[in-house]
């Protein structure tokens, strides 16, 4: 019986359907990939039609031959859809042969049958490794799919319905703590008489009790609003205030600000630059470009990047940002990241059917935001920086910290143990389902890229600690702005920077899957966001993957 | 209904894609004023460009730069990180451009080029 007494973001154990960003020449790829004939039945067909272990007939002779297929065209290229009749062994062995093929650990499947699965989904979650990193953790965190209709859902670059607040979940069992982790300029949350703040706590939504009611989908409902125009009410309690207030925000489609607080500080050491990065969406291109010109023009002599709430995204983003932090001359002719698949492509890319070429720095604007292509990068020309880092930096991210490792740059990490993401997918569709499965691991100019564990700053006691670099580290605060001197993070980069210690250990080394409940001041938090309605708060089993 | 409910106003998007006005010719623009007439019209054009029923754009689209970039809207995971987050691809883009007097939205994939009736534009 599942434990209805906690909250936790929308993540059914086997089910799950989720979306994420992917070009276009992906999904052409898929499409591609999944041109199928007719039925293959036989060779590893399965059960009764003659499964044999650690026997794969090519993924292309099953795919696209589906229980259901779907009529109408794909909607980004306007070509029907290739789905023919088949069966659910068809579509459960088109999974095991796509996995035999592209996953990274295929050789940690355990072969099953796929005619005793009745659901592809379920077969689906047997199609992955079993391992353990060091800390005890899945190896695999991230194996998942999502309905391809839902997933192939196109929006301006940063935009989504929402209220430009961020929030972010700092304990998901009552009593629950959600506040704002930061805000977008222009957005509903700023308007005066709403003036949300980072450390503003929800307590309660449309009438629902957020901190102990059991109202999900009250809360969903006002806190991850579907679309632009709607209004609801919530009681809040600003950062520092003994009473709340109410406010009414109406949802508006808010255009994201992935680069903010572009300032300098003063130190013993010289000027300091700091810029909170928050998404490696394309329009970050301008914003990052713009951000180290400013403070190239201050004669910045150290950089603290702030990209506590990074997922990731646009790898090419991650690229010219380390290139504009370290420069030429570390960078020139060295690799950012180059992608490995499994040992059965070591040259060419499996789902391209291009050779592997690795990443290079990018000096220059790539054509991916509103700037033209080849506009050259400023560089501060740095030999090390500060990262401000807490469990939701991830993926690109992590990327940015690997590189620059890789070609000699030192960085500092100050905050929290960092996801622990050096891989990335393909997501294939088939039948009306996406699926993700490890693909590929990126690797810096030295080869290294496992980090699964995530980086933990090196004086981390708090739990498992991942790759360890130099660092302190310490909890998220939201008791102080992004870009607050007095800001916990901010403030021990400074310290770390003049004096070269650290403050009492406080950070968080779980990344993730830790479920924290303790004050604001002394933890971190899950950042929710609201680009679609699946990131939600519900009611589901303790243990939700 | 995706793509099975075009409006009639893709007929004329279609022809205007056979535009031969001259790429050296245009000028990049950006719209001026926002009507809910011209943002309908915007949307039209871009849904068309990339068969879907519908995307999802700010208000103030091209009223501040004469591109307009498209991706896959975002979910994050579990962990709240976008659920690729190391995507190796490129976003959709397009580029608003007056070519002889007329607001024309160009899709720089394939360069196709659909009149933006009823939208003021002006030259960046």
């Amino acid at each position: 019986m599942a434990n209805f007494s906690t909250i936790h973001l929308a993540v059914p154990a086997t089910s799950v359907r989720r979306m994420t960003t992917l070009a276009l020449a992906a999904a052409l790829l898929v499409l591609a990939g999944c041109g199928g004939g007719s039925s293959a039945n036989g060779g590893n067909g399965n059960g009764s039609n003659g499964w044999t272990a650690g026997v794969f007939l090519p993924s292309a002779s099953f795919a696209a031959q589906c229980v259901t297929p779907r009529g109408g065209n794909h909607p980004i290229t306007g070509q029907p859809w290739p789905d023919v009749a088949g069966t659910r062994s068809d579509e459960n062995n088109f999974l095991r042969s796509w996995s035999d093929e592209t996953y990274l650990w295929y050789d940690e499947i355990t072969d099953q049958d796929p005619a005793l699965f009745s659901n592809s989904l379920a077969y689906f979650d047997e199609l992955k490794s079993d391992e353990t990193t060091a800390s005890g953790a899945p190896k695999d965190k991230f194996h998942f799919t999502y309905d391809t209709d839902e997933w192939l859902q196109l929006s301006q670059s940063g935009v989504s319905a929402g209220y430009g607040a961020e929030w972010i979940i700092v304990s998901g069992e009552p009593p629950r703590k959600l506040v704002v982790a930061y805000t977008q300029p222009n957005s509903p949350a700023m308007q005066t008489g709403v003036d949300l703040a980072r450390g503003a706590e929800v307590l309660s939504v449309d009438g629902a009790d957020l901190v102990n009611g059991d109202d999900v989908d009250t809360l969903n409902a006002g806190l991850f609003p579907a679309e632009a125009g709607e209004t609801h009410t919530f009681t809040v309690r600003d950062l520092g205030a003994a009473n709340t207030r109410d406010i009414t925000m109406v949802s508006t489609n808010v255009t994201a600000t992935p680069v903010q607080n572009v300032t300098t500080l003063a130190s013993s050491m010289g000027t300091v630059g700091y810029l909170v990065f928050n998404d490696h969406i394309a329009t970050a291109e301008g914003g990052l470009k713009s951000g180290i010109e400013q403070l190239d023009a201050a004669n910045v002599s150290e950089l603290v990047v702030d990209v506590r709430y990074n997922g990731g995204g646009f790898l090419a983003i991650a690229s010219q940002l380390a290139y504009m932090i370290a420069g030429d001359v570390p960078t020139a002719g060295r690799i950012f990241e180059a992608i490995e698949f499994n040992d059965q492509h070591p040259s060419t890319n499996p789902v391209t059917g291009q050779p592997l070429e690795p990443m290079p720095f990018f000096d220059t604007t790539v054509g991916i935001s509103t700037l033209p292509a080849g506009q050259p990068l400023p560089t501060l020309d740095l030999q090390r920086v500060f990262m401000l880092t807490g469990p939701n930096t991830c993926s690109a991210s992590e990327s940015i910290m690997n590189s620059l490792r890789g070609v000699g740059v030192e960085v500092i990490q100050i905050g929290s143990t960092t996801c622990g993401k050096p891989y990335g997918f393909y997501p294939t569709d088939n039948c009306g389902t996406t699926y993700f499965t490890i693909q590929f691991r990126g690797v810096n100019d030295q080869g290294f890229g496992d980090y699964t564990d995530g980086f933990s700053p090196e004086n981390t006691t708090s739990g498992f600690v991942g790759e360890a670099i130099p660092g302190c580290s310490v909890a998220d605060d939201f008791e102080h702005a992004l870009g607050d001197p007095l800001e916990r993070r901010l403030q021990a980069a400074i310290g770390f920077l003049e004096t070269g210690s650290c403050p009492a250990p406080s950070g968080v080394a779980n990344p993730g899957f830790n479920k924290v409940s303790a004050p604001l001041s002394v933890t971190d938090g899950l950042i929710t966001r609201t680009p679609w309605r699946e990131n939600r708060i519900t009611l589901v089993p303790d243990q939700p993957q | 209904m995706r793509g099975s409910a075009l409006p009639a106003v893709c007929a004329t998007l279609i022809l205007a894609a056979c535009m031969s006005t001259s790429l050296q010719a245009d000028q990049p623009a950006r719209i001026t004023g926002s009507t809910p007439e011209s943002r309908a019209e915007l949307q039209r054009a871009v849904s068309e460009a990339l068969h879907v029923s519908e995307v999802n754009l700010a208000d103030d689209a091209l009223r501040h730069s004469s591109w307009l970039v498209i991706e896959r809207s975002r979910v994050r995971s579990l962990e709240n990180a976008p659920l690729s987050g190391r995507d190796l691809g490129r976003p959709e883009r397009f580029q608003l451009v007056v070519a002889d007097h007329r607001c024309v939205l160009v899709h720089e994939r394939d360069g196709r080029r659909y009149e933006l009736a009823g939208v003021a534009c002006v030259t960046e």
